[in-house]
């Protein structure tokens, strides 16, 4: 680690918030140790972008993204729900490992927090010199719990701390660190969009890693009625109108909303990329985007409408690979071979050990023993890539869920919690699907594939199946 | 399969198969035994493509079973099939596409559940892919006995290189527009236009017209672009399934809605690209005297109606559980007709001169109780009787008549199709027809024996075949009729590849005692 010294102001913003996040910044973004844009979108299912299927959606910069990149086919977030997907991601441990395995709300605003003694990816970049910010949606620690991101790694931090306020698009107000910022009627996530683009804008001349969590497409559908709209009015049958119930908002033509919410988003990924590009710093920046879990059916969504095709079954809190298989597309110009596609078997807490790598940290950087395995060397065509022998999977809502997906075979558990679980068996590579449950056909594979599902639980008195 | 290894296995097999000219696009930098990168690699084809308008709509009638591609427009064929009826109204086609060159024209080969003659087809594109479409001007030739359509295409030289849709409407009244409310179905295939490239040789196209009564295949083998030589000459074979229970006849092979031959076996010079459907029906059944029969030496009746309006003539007595917004009732006067079990009624002695109406599908009898119109018959075990008589209408009908009473006569109900008493209508609503079909016995016993009928899977393009007879042949036939192996089995296992990858295949297996049976396979990898 570089030992000179160099205070990130944060453009002011921390100066606003009456505290003092100042740390000690002094990397400078190199070909070889880049930036970082990890944008985290919310809910948004495989086929949701035309890399990956979509035939009714237009994402044009997505698919730049896509022909200047790498496209992984099977990159699976962590879990199938927010909060524990983004606590794997953030602490590089499974949901077996990691303190936050389900959505778990404090009032009245926020989740339970990370263990304040965790190190995250925050940290990691924070302590090789890089700036540090979040923007958008945050749902790892409650105002004042001291699991905020700025009290986990992150210099800046714009957006939602809690999950449930982000079912708002319209918002009374935002964090801007720790102090409430009234947003008086504005679209949180041009807002959020805005001071990420700063954050990159700031930084420039330094080394930065950018954790944008923008909440898009997760409901509520809404938005500005501005020019994107207009491109699909009129354009789909609405027949299944949605209105407020208290969590989400009307939206009378949701099919519409929907995917314009998505062409939306695929626009600040343009304009991401065209920042980069105009900055100079493209070749000095890897820009990874990709979801936190499967597609939602909430606030009048239709994900069955947009994915006629279903070339992946289950949604959001399924652990189906519907439920967790989502888009991840990698873009490092003069890096990454462009329009390279692999079909490496990845998950969302492989992030920390590709990130350790990458800023040239061991691996025991800190105390706690990371899961995943590194994907540079998939990303750089450089030295060999590991394969997983397993990845882990656990879900603590209706009722229950656990996977294991060893090679191509998927073990999923359900019905935990009333004592009586299933067991289903998938050849994934032979039925991607998951139609044709074959653990009659292969008990011994069932067998192996529970020991691996009991080892990785590690008991949590919080997520514990009702055990 | 590893990475490696797919890549050493399928791009020479497409490749040899299917190659450009050497300025042109090749298939294999779209289409890869991988479906999620073959995803990744069509959905990047157009970096920003238009958005097209849904219509609003119902589903209504039949459904496109199988589609097909093929013409000098062609560089990779579609190959979309599909056993049940899509859940909505309207189905984007994707997962199954089909590369196009500009400035030149194809065929889109299309069979369906029903007799498309009852519909209005029409195809429209969007070539300068503006989001707007165009209707194509040539109507499509439809085949009411082959339930089949073909539609011709033009790709003009103008056309914007990348994504872009063909939308085929199947309504029951013209259309006003593409985009016009529908009551039937509606398509949308996606296929990606590439720029023009020379060639001198042309893809030839056969398809069967139905499956499961034959197969068709080329039995030239093509060049090592997958293609035939302008000029040469090329023999194609039409095999009629020898399994089936009904009597088949070949009628003939139809290219662009004539029949060119009525050989099985048809040789000709290419002069183009072209696609040939090989006709086949299930023999017609013949107007007959109904007679009674037993399960064990049956006589099987379709049983039609004998009124003569529009709506109600050629209706069936048919029983299917499946209901729709047409028949809300198991047992029903149903049209069109099929050689099907739901259509297919013997008579048993059920005493006193009146016989069990029996479904062949079921063993269950029509069944109901003697009350005059509020009553929908079904089917039972137990069954009602009835009398068989002729009807005294000059149209040679019959009547049935519950329990022998004449006042109480089978009928087909107007607008609702079930099947009810009446006591009117003699000789036309409640007169019927008993047309005999012909279904072919069972083999015998130790026929089956001797010969097991073979089980074939097909993974990743690798194909085994057990059960066969030593000594058989097994030509391997992709949708379009392309030859993609030719097996000879040393005994009774096969185990070979694909000259390159096919979601869907018929395998047809020529014993050495001559009996010719097909296998319809899908690629459980792809």
């Amino acid at each position: 680690m570089n030992t000179s010294k160099f205070i990130y102001p944060a453009s002011g913003l921390l100066l606003t918030s009456g505290m003092c996040f100042a740390q000690e910044r002094d990397a400078v973004a190199t070909t070889e140790r880049p930036n970082v844009i990890y944008l985290l979108c919310d809910d948004m299912g495989y086929s949701d972008i035309e890399a990956y299927g979509q035939q009714m959606i237009s994402t044009p910069n997505l698919n730049r993204l896509v022909n200047q990149g790498m496209t992984f086919t099977q990159f699976y977030a962590s879990t199938a729900v927010s909060a524990p997907s983004r606590a794997s991601l953030m602490t590089g441990q499974h949901t077996g490992h990691t303190k936050i395995r389900g959505n778990k709300e404090i009032q009245p605003e926020g989740q339970e927090p990370l263990d304040p003694d965790v190190e995250t990816l925050g940290h990691l970049f924070q302590q090789n010199g890089y700036v540090t910010g979040c923007f958008g949606k945050w749902g790892m620690g409650y105002p004042g719990s001291g699991g905020e991101a700025n009290d986990m790694g992150f210099d800046v931090f714009y957006g939602y701390n809690c999950q449930r306020k982000a079912h708002s698009y319209y918002p009374e107000y935002l964090w801007n660190n720790k102090t409430k910022e009234n947003q008086n009627g504005r679209y949180s996530q041009d807002a959020i969009h805005e001071h990420a683009m700063q954050f990159i804008e700031d930084n420039k001349d330094k080394a930065f890693f950018g954790y944008f969590t923008y909440t898009i497409p997760h409901a509520e559908l809404c938005q500005p009625q501005d020019s994107i709209v207009e491109m699909y009015k009129g354009k789909f049958q609405e027949p299944n109108p949605w209105y407020d119930n208290d969590d989400y908002g009307t939206a009378t033509d949701p099919r519409t909303q929907f995917a314009a919410m998505i062409t939306r988003l695929d626009t600040y990924v343009g304009q991401i990329i065209d920042k980069l590009e105009d900055l100079g710093i493209a070749e000095k920046t890897l820009f990874i985007f990709t979801s936190d879990n499967g597609p939602h059916n909430e606030g009048g969504a239709d994900p069955t409408f947009f994915n006629t095709e279903e070339r992946l079954r289950g949604l959001k809190r399924a652990l189906y690979e519907g439920g967790m298989r989502v888009p991840y597309i990698a873009y490092w110009p003069g890096t990454i071979k462009p329009g390279s596609i692999t079909d490496l078997m990845a998950a969302g807490w492989d992030m920390m050990p590709t990130f350790v790598e990458l800023l040239g940290e061991e691996t025991n950087w800190r105390d706690e023993a990371m899961d995943g395995l590194s994907i540079l060397p998939t990303l750089t065509g450089k030295g060999e890539q590991q394969q997983h022998e397993f990845l882990y999977w656990e879900f603590h809502e209706e009722n229950g869920r656990q996977a294991v997906r060893a090679g191509d075979w998927k073990l999923i558990r359900q019905n935990i919690k009333n004592g009586n679980p299933t067991h289903e068996l998938y050849n994934i590579a032979e039925d991607p699907h998951e139609d044709n449950n074959v653990a009659n056909t292969y008990p011994d594979k069932v067998e192996e594939l529970k020991v691996i599902m009991d080892r990785e639980h590690v008991h949590s008195n919080i997520f514990n199946f009702g055990r | 399969m590893n990475r490696f290894l797919k890549r050493l296995f399928i791009i020479p097999l497409i490749a040899a198969a299917l190659p450009m000219a050497a300025a042109g696009p090749s298939p294999e930098d779209y289409i890869t035994s991988d479906p999620f990168e073959t995803m990744v690699l069509l959905g990047r084809f157009s970096e920003k493509s238009p958005i097209y308008q849904m219509p609003s709509g119902s589903a209504n009638g039949g459904y496109i079973t199988s589609a097909t591609t093929s013409g000098n427009a062609i560089i990779y064929p579609l190959g979309y099939v599909k056993s049940n009826a899509p859940n909505s109204y309207f189905s984007i086609v994707s997962k199954e596409t089909t590369l196009l060159i500009a400035g030149e024209s194809f065929e889109l080969n299309a069979t369906m559940s029903v007799d498309p003659s009852n519909y209005v087809i029409t195809a429209y594109t969007d070539w300068d892919r503006n989001g707007t479409y165009e209707q194509e001007a040539q109507a499509a030739q439809v085949n009411a006995s082959s339930k089949s359509f073909v539609q011709t295409i033009s790709v003009p030289e103008t056309a914007a290189l990348g994504k872009t849709r063909v939308r085929i409407r199947i309504d029951s009244s013209t259309p006003s527009s593409a985009d016009a409310s529908v009551s039937g179905r509606i398509y949308d295939f996606v296929v990606y236009v590439m720029g023009a490239s020379d060639r001198t040789d042309c893809f030839i196209s056969v398809t069967s017209s139905n499956n499961d009564l034959g197969s068709a295949l080329i039995e030239t083998a093509p060049n090592e672009s997958g293609r035939y030589e302008i000029g040469s000459r090329v023999t194609v074979k039409a095999v009629i399934n020898e399994t089936a229970e009904t009597a088949i006849e070949f009628k003939g092979w139809q290219e662009g809605g004539e029949i060119v031959s009525k050989e099985p076996v048809y040789t000709f010079t290419v002069t183009k690209s072209t696609s040939l459907i090989a006709l086949f029906e299930a023999a017609l059944p013949e107007l007959a005297t109904p007679e009674v029969s037993t399960a064990e030496a049956p006589v099987w009746y379709q049983i039609m109606n004998a009124h003569t309006a529009d709506t109600r003539k050629e209706r069936y007595i048919a029983y299917d559980t499946n209901l729709s917004s047409d028949y809300t009732t198991e047992l029903r006067a149903e049209k069109p007709a099929a050689q099907t079990d739901k259509f297919l009624w013997r008579l048993e002695d059920a005493g006193n001169g009146q016989v069990y109406i029996v479904n062949r599908g079921n063993n269950l009898s029509i069944s109901g109780p003697k009350v005059l119109e509020s009553e929908n018959f079904t089917v039972s075990a137990t069954g009602s009787k009835f009398a068989i008589t002729p009807s005294g209408n000059s149209n040679g009908s019959y009547s049935i008549q519950y329990e022998g009473d004449n006042s109480y006569l089978l009928n087909a109900k107007d607008g609702l199709w079930s099947i009810v008493l009446y006591n009117a209508g003699i000789g036309t609503g409640s007169g019927w027809y008993f047309y005999k079909v012909t279904i072919n016995p069972p083999s015998a016993v130790d026929e089956i024996d001797s010969y097991a009928a073979p089980q074939g899977r097909l993974y990743d393009g690798h194909l085994t075949i057990t059960g066969l007879e030593a000594g058989s042949r097994v030509r391997v036939i992709s949708l379009s009729g392309q030859l993609l192996a030719d097996f000879q089995a040393a005994d009774t296992t096969l185990d070979g590849d694909l000259r390159y990858a096919e979601k869907f295949i018929i395998a047809v297996v020529e014993s050495a005692s001559g009996k010719t049976i097909s296998l319809k396979l899908l690629d459980s990898k792809l």
